[in-house]
């Protein structure tokens, strides 16, 4: 294995078009156990994490701007994101132990794929977008456009998410939950986890742990859209084409279904 | 190989290491400083915590590389540092340490606490130590410690 430390981004940049497919190391979190028990190791480690240009979160027009190696923490702890996103700041805080929180970056946790992933129901109901860049330019795209199936994203192996942007709405001018479910609050990884933000009628509803990757129920906010009353058989109907849950060691498919319509039915009511 | 200079415990460090060591290898196997425990080596249990520029970490998740130009405090620092000695004699007095394989990962995020909230709540202290894993004392009596030494530091200053 052969470790990389570029001092600079355009230097990381056009390192990641010279290197075949290598592993991008921010807080470690997620790759330093894979590293520790060589499982799909790969050639190369690029550290990102020291680069300057990666580590911000600002306001810019209206939208929030985070960079790659902002950490859970940073985004938590932010005065700028609890004024702007109180729904973001606040939910992370189910994130992980502040051990982890403290390393584990934004960037990481969406580009490691997971279906579980905390952050990404959030993110999707927020509606971001992350921009990807290489050697070759830069591009945005949305997140609910970013994974195409368990584990596989569309970043190319000479690109590199170099920041998240989060189109920002008035904070009174929603609700928003999220729940985490997990066999314990702390510590845990999700069996489910469910976002929703309702505007006006428009409903946002994206779950983790229920699919190959996380993602927006597109069925059931069109359900509720559309329903002046909520029948119970219907909603359950439209979520039943939207989520694929499995039985895993972590939970079963069974109790997954059933925790996801509870709280589907208790936030929307 | 990788040459790294860091600080730990407020000494200058200039080694040279593996890249692929994690922290928690430096700091045992090439420093000598054994008061930080491997657990888990996943970062969950938190038995290998140190604070990393301010911040309480598992040692386990940090590699080499993460590390250059980093402040590091580990349990050692319990010599010469009077929080740490402050948070150590209450854990003593309160009965928080039975086999104590994960007070000083306890020390060190109680300290990381403190650092910037002096006067923490209950569950201030509980979220702060969720990474914090314990399996003899059930916690009661390290929460209580963490409240008397945050009370004695208040009386201290």
């Amino acid at each position: 294995m052969k470790f990389h430390k570029p001092q600079t981004l355009p230097e990381c940049l056009c390192l990641l078009g010279k290197l075949k497919d290598p592993w991008l190391l921010a807080g470690g979190t997620d790759i330093n156990v894979q590293i520790r028990h060589q499982l799909n190791v790969k050639e190369d480690v690029v550290f990102i994490n020291h680069l300057p240009e990666l580590n911000f979160i600002k306001k810019e027009e209206n939208s929030l701007i985070i960079g790659a190696t902002a950490t859970i923490k940073d985004i938590s702890g932010s005065e700028l994101i609890k004024k702007e996103c109180p729904f973001l700041a606040d939910s992370l805080a189910d994130f992980a132990s502040p051990l982890i929180s403290n390393l584990a970056t934004i960037a990481g946790n969406i580009a490691n794929s997971s279906p579980t992933a905390d952050t990404v129901p959030l993110l999707l109901v927020l509606e971001a977008a992350l921009v990807l860049s290489s050697c070759r330019g830069h591009r945005t795209i949305a997140l609910k456009d970013f994974y195409t199936s368990y584990k596989h994203n569309v970043r190319q192996t000479d690109e590199m998410i170099t920041s998240i942007i989060i189109p920002l709405l008035p904070p009174d001018s929603y609700t928003a939950h999220y729940v985490k479910i997990g066999s314990r609050r702390a510590l845990t990884i999700a069996k489910a986890a469910l976002a929703l933000l309702k505007r006006q009628d428009e409903f946002r509803i994206a779950a983790g742990s229920l699919s190959e990757y996380p993602k927006r129920l597109k069925n059931v906010e069109e359900y509720l859209q559309n329903s002046k009353k909520i029948v119970k058989k219907h909603l359950f109907a439209a979520l039943d084409e939207d989520v694929y849950p499995i039985s895993d060691f972590r939970s079963e498919a069974a109790y997954r279904l059933q925790v996801t319509r509870n709280y589907l039915l208790k936030f929307t009511r | 190989m990788i040459e790294l200079k860091f600080t730990v415990n407020s000494e200058e460090v200039a080694i040279t290491v593996a890249e692929n060591l994690r922290l928690l290898d430096i700091l045992r196997d090439e420093l000598h400083l054994t008061g930080t425990k491997e657990g888990c080596a996943v970062g969950e249990c938190g038995a290998c915590t140190v604070i990393l520029n301010g911040e309480a970490v598992c040692s386990c998740m940090v590699l080499a590389c993460q590390v250059q130009d980093a402040v590091i405090e580990t349990i050692e620092n319990c010599d010469t540092d009077p929080v740490l000695q402050i948070l150590q004699q209450a854990f003593l007095e309160c009965g928080a340490v039975q086999c104590g394989f994960c007070t000083p990962g306890m020390l060190l995020s109680a300290k990381a606490l403190l650092l910037r909230n002096p006067a923490p709540t209950e569950a201030e202290i509980k979220k702060a130590l969720e990474g914090n894993l314990c399996r003899c004392t059930g916690y009661i009596q390290i929460t209580e410690a963490v409240k008397q030494a945050a009370r004695e530091l208040a009386e201290s200053k």
